[in-house]
């Protein structure tokens, strides 16, 4: 007997069949097990809850009292029962400042980082899709976007169109698409060439529903692995550029500007930077988190950047 | 424990025939967040000096653990819990990690089943083998290079001088094992042990790579372990097989022996389903049931649940491994004469 | 290798000249007329007449762009509209600083980033590895700007160990190279970590131990060598990320390098220099991009046949 007769597997034989078991409990069970993911969705909720309430404040003119009203006798206070966590250099209230300040980041944060996976989608899909010279096209301009430093646009940017918060909003969307659009495309690549596609092209149903209907739960775990990270470097880049003056304007409430102001009164009180800075941290750190914890469930595989 | 002798084996061992690595009731315990199992149990065999072991059994059977509990690289969350293994009557297990890392290379070389990701990637397949010969003091950098070089060209690698600087990808699967086989034998280990070699390989590549193993046993006269799951390779070249099955040697045997009559059921459920014993056109006959947890055994023997021989002790308490007379070891209260349709 | 240098250079200045056309063209449709924005700076019309033909603002768009090119490619940008000063000795003196701070912060992200991840690895879930991995985090939490105010109320303003700001020696590049490094130390720290524990657990680690390795070379020549491979390749995003960060570091630290001077040029609408610093940024961005690429095939022995075989 020699061994280039075919060889029985006897593995291949006997091993028993791999027991199915529940996506979506795995998913769980995974993130009740992971502390720091559970800390992140903790942190994230806080942020979303907070978010909401100070874009309803900054968006109603009749409760802009609450972050706006002044009153230089009780300047730069630390807190008290009034004044929760203190006062800034004209005696506005830390604590609604605060969240409206959170609402800033809160609606360019997820605002933009929304705007930013259609565009990403969209951009994505075609390109896997078609294929060919729209491929290479679409894959130039993600490579062009991919290596460049936001700030760098944004501050350019600030240039052509003037300061604002519209620069960030522009320059996030000019950069950070292409990272949506990598993972949609060689998704998209790799669907369209499997044969179930090839039948229903065949059978005469439409190829993008098939396409959506398969892309869709797939992408699903990388895209909110990736908008938890873009909404945190989305905040974390707004409160940047504000803090060196180039963003949100006074009298608007962003968290950057008001570490900035802040500390310039550091020697008499300490917290209208600390408020703003801190908040910052925690909110990043909450949706890294977060996004690491998802990374570890959906696709481990998948690393920032 | 006496003296194992391999009177029938086609090709006679190089060596006397006696016990050079003789291993006694290893026990390689797993933790496991829900309690602990044997892995490996109550595992014993002795190999003689030049001898081919085969080992054969499921994946999952313990095989590997077996192995890896000899060479002191088990995971961290296995140990062994009980047993001895001398080799040439010097004991190896639970040596502190600096005589062991002597030991591994030296006197134990093992050789894996995935040539394709055992060597790394970054380094030139020269570096990676000098490396055991300076690692162990065995020679200067050149005299490292030069047996190297020598070893390759042993093992059927043509060009050896010029193919030493490349690098592991620029080599086929089957090169690739070639290189490892060599790089295990650079000081000339008294065991090498081959943990599925051939599985990864094309079916024409697995007869090569046999063939080296065995010219290479005859050349060299150490002793070789070759696990496997596939019995056409264990009848190729071994001289004497271990059957395992959860965790256990079920059945100890010369080759002859065990294809002329195997005896114990599971043994004889692996032959069956061997595609040259049956009739061609018709179903390859399989072992119904499946190999159990080894977290929740069966009481009795743990071959019983799946066993056509079952009678009544079998499912109160474990049979032993006992030995004959003639050396056989049998784990099994009915064995009966095997036929070939089941 | 050379083939793939040269495609990967082409590239790399297509997307200059793309670049420098929007750069260009974005800063001429800035709202509010060019001139008018200098008189707001200056207030002389002298200074208009000579700007204006410096700029040559009369000529059509596209002949202004070509001779900003023709311009920056001879070496002679001309001169700021607000300081007058030549904008070739401006980035020379800007850009010394700038190098400075940005070789000095980059050294600290891979000095620490590498090791420490490496280890933390190695000793994974102990005591040191915690430590690292609440580094990490820290260091991708706190935005640097706060982390430059907490560090100069620390260490310059209660300590005094170090100046509050302005340029200067090592004792004013220190606290601004940290606070640039801290993000992408913190990044890079963890994408060594996991890419360290990513080589422990693959086979040819195993073969090492069987071969009798001791386990501080198969760590720092094996694991590390495999290791190092994805964080070279995240190079061509962490020195942008870097260089992209002076402009909030060195504005915090007044810190006269070329980030605040592009900073300033923006605010003051100093549109000739901006235009210039904008497009000596991004060729720095695009030919550390290069750069990181080319080191990406050197380090990988499979890339690097396979860049020689395209």
């Amino acid at each position: 007997m020699s061994a280039t007769e075919p060889v029985v597997d006897v593995v291949a034989v006997l091993d028993r069949a791999p027991a199915a078991e529940g996506r979506l409990r795995d998913a769980l069970a995974l993130l009740r097990a992971n502390k720091v993911a559970l800390l992140g969705l903790f942190l994230t909720a806080i942020f979303v809850l907070t978010g909401l309430a100070g874009a309803v404040i900054l968006l109603t003119p009749g409760l802009h009292h609450l972050w706006e009203a002044q009153d230089l006798a009780i300047a730069l206070q630390p807190p008290s029962g009034d004044h929760l966590l203190g006062t800034d250099q004209y005696g506005r209230d830390l604590l609604w400042r605060g969240i409206g300040g959170v609402g800033i980041a809160f609606l360019i944060g997820v605002g933009v980082t929304f705007l930013v996976l259609l565009i990403g989608l969209t951009l994505g899909s075609i390109a896997g899709y078609f294929g060919r010279k729209t491929d290479m096209a679409i894959t130039g301009l993600i490579d062009l976007a991919w290596g460049f430093p936001l700030l760098l646009v944004a501050v350019v940017i600030a240039g052509m169109i003037g300061k604002g918060l519209k620069d960030v909003i522009i320059a996030v969307s000019v950069i950070l698409w292409a990272g949506f659009a990598r993972i949609v495309r060689a998704q998209v690549k790799t669907l369209a060439e499997r044969e179930f596609v090839e039948a229903a092209r065949m059978l005469g149903v439409p190829e993008w529903r098939i396409l959506l209907r398969h892309m869709v739960p797939n992408v699903m775990g990388s895209v909110l692995v990736m908008a938890s990270y873009y909404v945190a470097y989305t905040v974390i880049t707004e409160a940047g550029f504000s803090f060196i003056n180039l963003g949100a304007q006074p009298p608007t409430p962003s968290l950057g500007a008001m570490v900035a102001e802040g500390r310039n009164y550091w020697s008499v009180s300490v917290w209208p930077a600390i408020v703003p800075g801190t908040a910052i941290a925690l909110i990043v750190l909450g949706l890294n988190s977060l996004g690491d914890g998802l990374r570890d469930i959906f696709d481990p595989r998948l690393r920032r950047w | 424990m006496g003296v194992d002798v391999t009177s029938e084996s086609r090709r006679p061992p190089v060596g006397t025939g006696d016990a050079l690595l003789e291993v006694t009731g290893l026990t390689t315990t797993i933790r496991r967040r829900r309690g602990s199992f044997a892995a490996v149990d109550d595992v014993s065999f002795t190999v003689g000096r030049g001898e081919i072991l085969g080992m054969v059994g499921e994946s999952g059977c313990g095989k590997t653990m077996t192995v890896l509990s000899l060479m002191g690289l088990l995971p961290a969350a296995a140990t062994v819990t009980a047993g001895r293994a001398s080799l040439e009557g010097r004991e190896i297990l639970g040596l502190p990690e600096r005589e062991m890392r002597t030991v591994r290379g030296r006197d134990l070389a093992m050789v894996f089943q995935e040539p394709m990701t055992s060597l790394d990637p970054s380094f030139s397949i020269g570096y990676q083998m000098s490396e055991v010969v300076r690692a162990h003091g065995a020679g200067s950098r050149k005299q490292a290079r030069q047996r190297a070089i020598e070893m390759l060209g042993r093992v059927g690698i043509p060009r050896a001088e010029q193919r030493i600087d490349d690098y592991p990808h620029q080599f086929s699967g089957g090169m690739r094992q070639r290189v490892m086989i060599a790089t295990a034998l650079l000081l000339e280990p008294k065991v090498l042990i081959a943990d599925e070699p051939t599985t990864a390989l094309d079916v024409t590549i697995q007869a090569q790579i046999l063939d080296l193993l065995a010219s290479l046993r005859d050349d060299l006269g150490m002793s070789v372990i070759l696990i496997t799951h596939n019995l056409s390779v264990v009848n190729e070249i071994a001289d004497r097989v271990a059957v395992m099955y959860a965790g256990q040697i079920v059945e100890l045997a010369t080759v002859r022996e065990l294809f002329d009559d195997p005896r114990h059921p599971y043994t004889q459920g692996l032959l069956r389903s061997m595609p040259d014993l049956t009739v061609p056109g018709e179903r390859l006959p399989v072992i119904l049931g499946r190999v159990p947890d080894l977290g929740s055994l069966p009481p009795g023997c743990r071959f019983a649940p799946r066993c056509p021989n079952r009678i009544g002790p079998c499912d109160e308490r474990a049979p032993a491994l006992e030995r004959d007379a003639a050396g056989r070891s049998l784990r099994c209260y009915n064995p009966t004469p095997f036929r070939a349709d089941g | 290798m050379l083939r793939f240098l040269v495609r990967r250079l082409a590239y790399a200045i297509v997307l200059l000249l793309i670049a420098s056309v929007a750069i260009f063209y974005g800063l001429r449709v800035a709202p509010g007329d060019v001139t008018s924005a200098i008189v707001s700076v200056t207030g002389t019309q002298v200074l208009i007449d000579d700007v204006k033909e410096q700029l040559g603002l009369d000529k059509p768009l596209a002949t202004q762009y070509f001779i900003f090119i023709k311009n920056v490619v001879t070496g002679d940008p001309g001169s700021s509209l607000v300081s007058g000063a030549k904008i070739t000795d401006l980035i020379g003196d800007a850009g010394i600083k700038t190098l400075k701070l940005g070789v000095f912060g980059l050294i600290l992200v891979y000095a620490l980033a590498i090791p420490l991840g490496l280890m933390a690895a190695w000793w994974r879930n102990k005591p040191f590895d915690q430590g690292v991995r609440f580094l990490a985090v820290l260091g991708m939490g706190i935005p640097n700007f706060f982390l430059a105010v907490l560090l100069i109320q620390l260490f310059a303003v209660k300590l005094k160990w170090l100046p509050v700001a302005g340029p200067g020696g090592f004792k004013h590049t220190l606290l601004p190279a940290v606070v640039l490094a801290m993000e992408s130390m913190a990044v890079n720290m963890r994408l060594m970590r996991s890419s360290t524990l990513e080589e422990l657990s693959k086979d040819y680690i195993r073969t090492q131990r069987a071969k009798g390795l001791p386990g501080r070379r198969i760590l720092f020549v094996h694991a590390f060598r495999n290791a190092l491979v994805p964080v070279v390749a995240l190079a061509g995003v962490t020195i942008p990320v870097v260089l992209g960060y002076t402009l909030i570091v060195e504005v915090i630290f007044r810190y006269e390098g070329l980030g605040f001077q592009l900073v300033q040029a923006i605010t003051k609408r100093d549109y000739a220099l901006a235009q210039t610093l904008a497009l000596l940024f991004t060729a720095i961005v695009v030919f550390s991009n290069f750069l990181a690429d080319a080191a990406h095939q050197l380090i990988d022995p499979r890339i690097r046949d396979r860049a020689r075989a395209a």
